[in-house]
């Protein structure tokens, strides 16, 4: 294995609810290699979200470190945080929310290229245009508000503004779960796409582990905020070792072979 | 369609309160008579050719006062709205930003100004400061700016943790790009509405503090001033109270409905809402 383009060290994060303290976050280390596609599946509430807006910087973590190509960037600011996105990007569960609801989609876009000084003042539109053709919309989307494009070119639209910048890692967090079932295979083929003709490493966020099986390389599955089992998709598929891998494995056929008649 | 009455409501009201303005900015160049004239030949007159509303206790047209009343009554509230709008947004939108014991002292801030009746603490304010057009402008400022430090903080914290606001980090754009770029133009709404219903709430308060001898200074006409005026002579002369009062309630009810016509108008948009409409 090569360097890791991404690290993580013992990331920590816990949450007081009430007079419970949550350990959200509980000790998890893992790397991503470049170009590869990490799976990260597991529950609700285990804490996949939580370790995604880390790995993202857009929350801090109590302890552990963040490592993007062999340089730790857990606590960069201002510029060094703008050159930190300019590597990693991120796309949300909620394709609508994730954008300005007063903005167009093409401005939301605009902006991205602006910040990151990507397109000059005079090849805006085209920059523009380009990468909403990149996704499969086409300049007409650019002119629309969010909440006035379908769910599905809505996420189109927020994986335009992500890979707009280039990025060399890509965190999709739950991106079909807020999509039917004939989208999120739209999406997720699109996203197969991209990783390819753009040679990103991609951390493929779900809770659902027969969409992440059969997309990703490695996988890891979160349980109470802790990796519990991690390997090759294949394997882990295969020969789960862990009790809640098995939980997970047997919850994708529709009815449980042990589950209790009516 | 619904939609449609709330624009028709919101332009009527507008061109009302473009009105109201444009009579106060140019009432002193069309009034019939110099307010501030004194004639003792003509007091307490009743309404007439030459004075429409009248003269007060010292022969002064009433009408020319009422009119020219208007620009300090109606652009002092203005002025106020103005600097009461700018500041109080600007402690919320620090202070929530911000956040820590700089959040916990504006806050606890605000509190203790909002613990006072308004006009209360206004007249203590101002018996100090000591009266004055300028004076009064402060004071109400001291204990109105409350409100839109409080509603502009939490705009600010419903708007913080949406996940647009985590994009536009991702976007690259520093903590005040995010603030000015996608906090503010999407917290502005209801702050302005609150401005726009404030006018007629600040119209009460200048008025009010000059009623009481606080705000503008004699012989200058203002509303407030002059029902102060008129207040002794009320059972025999009634026009001297009438006029300016009617003048205070036609304007301050013209602004609050124009707040109001512009609350609906910015109101959010149900998706459906028109289908549902539909008779």
């Amino acid at each position: 294995m090569g360097e890791p383009i991404l690290e993580c060290r013992d990331l920590r994060v816990t949450f007081r609810k009430g007079n419970r303290l949550i350990k959200a976050v509980d000790g998890v280390s893992f790397g991503v290699e470049p170009g590869e596609c990490y799976g990260l599946v597991g529950g609700s509430g285990c804490g996949k979200s939580t370790l995604a807006r880390l790995v993202t910087r857009l929350r801090d973590a109590d302890s552990g470190t963040v490592w993007l190509e062999g340089r730790d960037v857990t606590g960069v600011t201002g510029r060094g945080l703008r050159a930190f996105y300019r590597k990693v990007q991120m796309v949300f569960q909620d394709p609508v929310a994730s954008f300005d609801p007063r903005k167009k989609i093409g401005q939301s876009i605009a902006e991205v290229l602006r910040n990151f000084g990507l397109a000059e003042r005079t090849a805006l539109r085209a920059a523009i245009n380009g990468a909403l053709e990149m996704v499969g919309l086409s300049p007409e989307h650019g002119e629309r508000l969010p909440g006035q494009v379908s769910g599905g070119q809505c996420q189109r639209a927020a994986l335009a503004r992500a890979v707009a910048v280039r990025p060399r890692l890509l965190i999709c967090d739950e991106v079909t779960s807020a999509l039917d079932v004939s989208v999120q295979a739209q999406i997720v083929s699109l996203l197969r796409r991209l990783q390819g003709e753009l040679n990103m490493a991609i951390i493929f966020i779900s809770h659902d582990l027969s969409l992440v099986r059969c997309f990703t390389t490695r996988l890891g599955v979160m349980l109470d905020g802790k990796i519990v089992e991690t390997g090759p998709a294949a394997e882990v598929v295969s020969t789960p070792k862990h009790e809640h891998t098995k939980l997970l494995l047997s919850s994708l056929f529709p009815v449980p072979r042990s589950a209790p008649g009516p | 369609m619904a939609r449609d009455k709330v624009r028709t409501r919101f332009l009527v009201f507008s061109a009302l309160s473009v009105a109201i303005f444009a009579g106060a900015l140019l009432g002193p160049f069309i009034v019939p008579n110099d307010p501030l004239k004194a004639d003792f030949q003509m007091v307490n007159q009743p309404p007439s050719a030459r004075f429409p509303f009248g003269t007060d206790k010292l022969g002064r047209c009433l009408f020319s006062r009422v009119v020219c009343g208007a620009r300090v009554t109606i652009f002092s509230s203005l002025a106020l709205v103005g600097v009461i709008f700018v500041f109080g947004t600007a402690v919320g939108v620090a202070s929530s930003y911000a956040g820590g014991r700089f959040d916990t002292v504006c806050m606890r801030v605000t509190d203790i100004v909002l613990a006072f009746p308004d006009m209360v603490l206004a007249i203590a304010v101002a018996g100090f400061l000591g009266g004055g057009l300028t004076n009064a402008i402060i004071t109400l400022a001291c204990v109105s700016w409350t409100k839109y430090a409080r509603l502009a903080r939490s705009q600010v914290l419903a708007l913080r943790d949406q996940a647009f606001i985590e994009a536009a980090r991702l976007a690259g754009n520093t903590g005040p790009q995010i603030i000015f770029r996608h906090i503010m133009p999407n917290a502005m709404g209801p702050l302005i509405v609150t401005a726009a219903l404030d006018i007629g709430v600040m119209m009460i308060g200048v008025a009010g503090l000059s009623f009481l001898g606080l705000g503008v200074r004699p012989p200058t006409p203002e509303w407030g001033a002059m029902l102060n005026e008129g207040r002794t002579y009320f059972q025999q002369y009634p026009g001297t109270i009438f006029f300016p009062g009617v003048a205070i309630f036609i304007s301050i009810m013209v602004f609050n409905l124009f707040g109001d016509s512009l609350r609906d108008l910015l109101a959010p948009r149900q998706p459906g809402e028109t289908a549902k409409e539909m008779p």
